[in-house]
């Protein structure tokens, strides 16, 4: 079923491009979110089964794709209204290049292989490149280059990594099965050489940061923010950070059969997640842009996840709720940002402002993201940091503790003192382009945003259920 | 034969950390993927299938041995750009750096010396991988970069032949990928970057700031 989808999504992508009037153009590409959506209830239904030996539905794969499918579909919709003015060849590339991102990370969730999720991440660089790229500028080629250049040495670096893998596998079972289920048996067997294995997740986890935007590769997704249309901005923050999650767990899941691994893992983590929450502090009070205040944000929340996984225990439920409650709002909060964007014309923090009295229900919808993304109940990110917080203390890690929750101030520091004019300043308000705004859109993204709220006050017993069958 | 090839190789990274030709760089990364070959065939030795012999051959040869240098030399044609920048680190400072990092490839070897690993290849393939970074790193245009892209893939593919065990086909699938991102990249900076740089310096690179 899974290579019927690629089939399908190569076959819309080649309608879309050669379709010669917009209306076609966009008629593909919402079929494409059609397929999608359907391929997604299907995988729901079809949980746990494998397909073409290489993939297999299980539920951390099914929920990123479900909630990828979601932020496709408006990625897909808000790029409509926000390239209207582009020309019909270049929209063209832009929506084959989305498809093409969308089917790369389908499989890098589904993908049961390390090889083969390594595979799907590669060709991630190349759809989200032809993203990037779009507005053919200096600083766009300039990010492009960046991204594809560091992200291929990360790649690279990660190789390195499987390869060690590879030989561990090979001396607990005589052949390399790089699956993920064969992986954790050998090094649970304790049978290859611990060092390899120490290296191997070192080399992946560095390899993997410029796709889960964490320290030190974390730059090149941030200018690749900054540079892409905002709505894949929106896309690449939620989705392909998703999908950098979804690698490296897996990797970190296969860890923890070794204990004496496990917790040296654990400081990498740490480590990490600590750094690049440290970056992220520091950036988000330099920058003066919107886009990259956001993909900023998206470095400390990438940097809390893996705190999380670093922690371990009530620490990996914490990093896999946030990281599927990150998908949601931060899609949210860019796609909204683009819509601010059309109207204002520029992401600066210093020229805009007034933002509510033109459009209440997008100033609400940020209003709501920004409570979301600072932590403060009811947002389940107050949840999830609470969690990490409180386990960082049950380990007695107080000194990671104390600098984590300055950090974490700084940064709901920065976030206000930036978000807040932009929404209620008073600016003249003659320039704004009112018909830049999509009232339809801001009413999903509050119902999304207003979703994650009732998790952060009340965890259904079917979400309960979810988080505990992905990260135990 | 074999340990003259692994010779050759890492005096040919010796080599690109003090040249400032990028003819010579061109010609170092061609003569490693034809070294590469020869490696690889001999590791794999006569009972191997050819079917395998054959993908070794185009990974190594066609892809490494002659597609990217001619892309390379296009670039240096097309640009007229011959010399690393001169605010480069001087040739002696590159090559006192090159010896350094040949120093902690061997001592790295000698503490990891396991009997898994064939160390020979992964000392000379820890010595790539650091030579590409340093090459990265310490040099001032992007042509500098990527070359120091393609020394790293070449010694990644090098590394897996130190690796020893048989490796599955998908690892092979997923080497010569990583082939093609780097003749992609070629075809990026081709295309792209060399109309909008002429000069190919790194300082034209960084507009986007906070």
């Amino acid at each position: 079923m899974l290579i019927h989808l690629f089939i399908l999504s190569s076959v819309l992508a080649l309608l879309v491009g050669v379709a010669r009037q917009r209306a076609y153009v966009q008629f593909f590409a919402g079929l494409f979110c059609v397929v999608q959506a359907a391929f997604a209830v299907w995988a729901v239904l079809n949980r746990g089964t494998t397909t073409a030996l290489y993939f297999t539905f299980d539920t951390l794969g099914v929920t990123y794709y479900a909630l990828m499918a979601l932020v496709g579909w408006l990625c897909c919709w808000q790029s409509s209204r926000y390239l209207d003015q582009e020309n019909l060849r270049e929209y063209k590339i832009y929506l084959i290049s989305l498809i093409a991102l969308n089917v790369a990370l389908t499989g890098v969730y589904f993908a049961n292989n390390i090889t083969v999720t390594w595979i799907f991440l590669e060709a991630t660089t190349l759809a989200a490149a032809g993203l990037t790229y779009h507005r053919r500028t200096l600083r766009s080629l300039e990010a492009t280059w960046k991204y594809i250049f560091i992200s291929s040495v990360g790649i690279a670096i990660a190789y390195l990594g499987v390869l060690l893998l590879s030989t561990v596998a090979a001396a607990a079972e005589g052949e390399a099965d790089l699956s993920y289920a064969g992986l954790t048996q050998a090094i649970a067997s304790g049978a290859g050489n611990a060092l390899y294995i120490r290296l191997a997740f070192l080399f992946i986890v560095v390899g993997y940061s410029s796709k889960l935007e964490i320290f030190p590769f974390c730059t090149v997704g941030v200018d690749a923010n900054h540079s892409a249309p905002t709505p894949t901005s929106a896309f690449l923050s939620s989705a392909l950070v998703g999908g950098g999650f979804v690698a490296v767990f897996r990797v970190w899941k296969a860890m923890q059969g070794a204990p004496e691994v496990a917790a040296w893992c654990g400081h990498v983590l740490l480590l990490l997640g600590g750094l690049s929450l440290l970056m992220a502090a520091v950036y988000l009070g330099r920058t003066r842009n919107l886009k990259r205040l956001a993909a900023y944000s998206t470095v400390e929340n990438s940097g809390l996840m893996m705190l999380g996984l670093g922690i371990g225990g009530i620490g990996v439920w914490a990093a896999v709720l946030h990281s599927l409650a990150h998908t949601l709002i931060k899609g949210s909060f860019l796609m909204q940002l683009s819509v601010v964007g059309k109207m204002f014309g520029n992401y600066r923090v210093a020229r805009n402002g007034g933002y509510f009295r033109v459009d209440p229900l997008g100033g609400l919808v940020l209003v709501c993201c920004l409570i979301v993304l600072i932590a403060v109940p009811p947002s389940v990110l107050f949840r999830t940091e609470y969690l990490i917080l409180t386990g960082l203390l049950g380990e007695g890690w107080w000194w990671i503790f104390i600098p984590v929750a300055l950090l974490l101030v700084t940064v709901i520091y920065w976030l206000c003192s930036k978000l807040l004019p932009l929404l209620f300043r008073p600016v003249d308000l003659s320039r704004v382009r009112i018909e830049g705004r999509n009232p339809w859109l801001s009413a999903v993204l509050l119902l999304m945003v207003l979703a994650t709220f009732v998790a952060g006050v009340w965890q259904a017993p079917e979400l309960v259920g979810l988080i505990d069958s992905i990260a135990y | 034969m074999l340990l003259l090839f692994i010779i050759i190789y890492a005096v040919s990274l010796l080599y690109a950390a003090v040249t400032e030709r990028f003819r010579h760089y061109a010609w170092i990364v061609g003569m490693q993927g034809w070294l590469l070959m020869g490696i690889a065939l001999m590791q794999l030795g006569p009972g191997e299938g050819l079917g395998t012999k054959i993908f070794v051959i185009a990974e190594t040869v066609a892809c490494k041995g002659i597609l990217v240098p001619y892309l390379l030399f296009r670039i240096i044609r097309r640009t007229r750009i011959n010399r690393v920048s001169r605010r480069a680190m001087s040739a002696f400072g590159s090559l006192l750096l090159s010896a350094l990092v040949l120093v902690v490839s061997l001592s790295i070897t000698r503490w990891v010396d396991d009997s898994q690993l064939n160390t020979l290849f992964f000392g000379v393939s820890l010595f790539g991988l650091l030579t590409g970074l340093v090459l990265v790193t310490s040099r001032q245009r992007i042509f500098s970069h990527l070359v120091g892209f393609l020394v790293i893939e070449n010694a990644v593919f090098l590394f897996s032949l130190a690796v020893g065990t048989e490796l599955p086909m998908l690892v092979n699938v997923g080497i010569l990928l990583d082939i093609l991102m780097g003749v992609l990249m070629l075809g990026l900076f081709l295309s792209k970057i060399g109309e909008r740089l002429p000069n190919l310096d790194n300082e034209k690179l960084s507009s986007i700031k906070d």
